[in-house]
């Protein structure tokens, strides 16, 4: 459902059918409808799932219409939570955290009639566009985290953070596993379909992105290697060798430079957090460009062959010089 | 170039079609002619190949189909009032004529089995790489699926091939012989175009992709 709604979302004007929007686009509408004038609030109970595992429930009660509640499963919430998830959660929706229902990892609640002031702003539309995009607040807290660190210098504790991006499949994958040094965070994605079609097609799209920086001035450096030679970075990491059937490891290595405003720091964790699901969505769309492709050839060929076929020989009728008619047999 | 014609001397120029009267040399020859023949292109044997080796490959199919479907309505002679095509059925040694190999390279070529009431046309497509290789199984797939619009297609292909044909005396009986090999000609120069096609197309597309995103940072 949100995948349907997030493809048609994604064809703003601005951007054409190039960038998915990170925020959920049916959370966002019914955010607004319950967030705004008081007349136009329906109680509601609504369930919508995500990319990367991501279940959402809104909850608006109907003797309550103002309290809007929404509920948040992300795929590994302990992880997250254990890097700055939660600090992060605290300080973007200030005093509006509550207990999860069974479940749900995180819930916030919101008066309608009484909006919060966080980093975002104050206003109704402000708030409805942050808790619409709270998976990217979410998952994106262990990058900010280590963006911080290394803008403001101080030195990193050593290890490796590892996230469970998504649900990995029989060959493993959907990690993304942040390598914070002093003078630079690596980002390594390893990256997975299940389908073998989409495995292919996937290397092709990692090895452009380390081609794209070429092209592209300013960008992290992007590096691609195989399942079976995990990057440098994550070598110390226990399974990183386990998986040499999935389609690649990709790392991205962010500088000071790409960090060094808030606005650049959020938007650097906001490209990372939704690289899978931008992968994802490619993947599908040259799929189906594929496919219609071979449609379109099928039917110049079956024309080809169409033309092979006589001409029935069934009786015509003919003219002859003078204006007599007669039928040929 | 008459690339075929320099190896096998038998068959007659491209161009120069053998009537349904004009049985083909190879394929009808009766007594010592037996073994299976592997036809290879000129260049095969040339040193030094010229830059455009598909022509003379098609010219080799061309002729080779030309005279190869000279088929003739033949009735099972096991199962009263049925009509099979000998090829599949395999029945009886002496309805089968000698299948024919032509190659271009290694992992590109073509198997035209002639029998007395139809012909199988088994083609393999190159696959240089990974990609290719599943954009090929894909497409065949596709066509396949759609065997009963193509009336000659086969549902599977046969061992060893990527797609294969079927025609049948009664097929031959509908359709204009010339523009049916001119279709598999069509055929085989299109999948090739297609495939390298949609390569080209996969890799631009990942180009814009990449880029695009890493505009973003």
């Amino acid at each position: 459902m949100a995948w349907a709604a997030k493809q048609q979302g994604g064809g703003s004007a601005a951007n054409g059918l190039m960038h998915l929007e990170s925020e959920n686009k049916i959370l966002m509408e019914a955010l607004t409808a319950r967030l705004g004038p008081s007349q136009k609030r329906e109680p509601c109970e609504l369930k919508i799932a995500d990319f990367d595992d991501v279940l959402y429930k809104l909850f608006v009660p109907p003797e309550t219409p103002n309290l809007v509640t929404l509920h948040c499963a992300i795929k590994d919430w302990k992880g997250v939570k254990d890097n700055g998830g939660q600090d992060r959660l605290e300080e973007t929706f200030p005093g509006c955290v509550c207990t999860a229902e069974e479940g749900f990892d995180v819930a916030i609640r919101v008066d309608a009639d009484n909006i919060p002031k966080g980093p975002w702003g104050s206003t109704r539309e402000a708030c409805a566009k942050q808790m619409a995009d709270i998976k990217t607040l979410l998952v994106g807290a262990p990058l900010v985290k280590a963006f911080k660190l290394l803008e403001s210098g101080g030195s990193p504790q050593s290890g490796i953070t590892t996230i469970q991006m998504r649900k990995p499949t029989p060959d493993g994958g959907g990690e993304m596993h942040i390598v914070a040094k002093a003078d630079r965070v690596t980002v390594v994605f390893a990256v997975d379909f299940a389908d073998e079609t989409d495995k292919a097609i996937t290397r092709i799209f990692l090895q452009e992105f380390v081609e794209a920086q070429r092209s592209v001035n300013n960008c992290p450096p992007a590096n691609f290697s195989r399942g079976s030679e995990p990057p440098m970075e994550i070598q110390s990491f226990p399974n990183a060798d386990g998986n040499p059937d999935i389609a690649g490891f990709i790392s991205f290595t962010i500088f000071k430079s790409h960090v060094d405003s808030k606005p650049k720091m959020l938007q650097s964790a906001k490209q990372l957090v939704n690289f899978l699901t931008y992968l994802q969505y490619h993947v599908k769309a040259t799929k189906t460009y594929m496919h219609m492709r071979m449609r379109s050839k099928v039917n110049s060929l079956l024309q080809v062959l169409t033309r092979a076929q006589q001409t029935s020989t069934e009786a015509k009728e003919k003219k002859t010089f003078t204006g007599k008619t007669f039928t040929r047999k | 170039m008459r690339a075929a014609s320099a190896v096998v001397s038998p068959l007659k120029p491209p161009g120069q079609g053998y009537g349904s009267r004009d049985p083909h040399p190879i394929l009808t020859g009766r007594g010592g002619l037996r073994r299976s023949y592997v036809v290879r292109p000129w260049f095969l044997t040339n040193p030094a190949p010229q830059a455009n080796t598909l022509r003379p490959y098609l010219d080799c199919v061309r002729s080779t189909l030309d005279g190869g479907l000279c088929v003739r309505n033949f009735p099972s002679q096991t199962v009263e009032r049925h009509n099979k095509p000998e090829v599949e059925i395999r029945g009886s040694k002496e309805l089968l004529l000698n299948p024919i190999t032509i190659c271009r390279t290694e992992t590109e070529r073509c198997l035209i089995e002639p029998s007395v009431n139809s012909v199988r046309v088994s083609i393999a497509i190159k696959q240089a790489d990974e990609i290719e290789e599943i954009l090929c199984h894909k497409f065949t797939r596709f066509l396949m699926q759609r065997s009963e619009q193509f009336i000659i297609m086969r549902r599977k292909p046969t061992e060893g091939y990527s797609i294969s044909f079927l025609i049948t005396h009664s097929h031959l009986e509908k359709m204009w012989k010339h523009k049916l090999v001119d279709f598999i000609i069509h055929f085989m120069e299109e999948v090739d175009k297609e495939i390298s096609g949609m390569k080209i197309a996969i890799n631009a597309r990942a180009r814009i992709v990449a880029s695009e995103f890493m505009k973003k940072f």
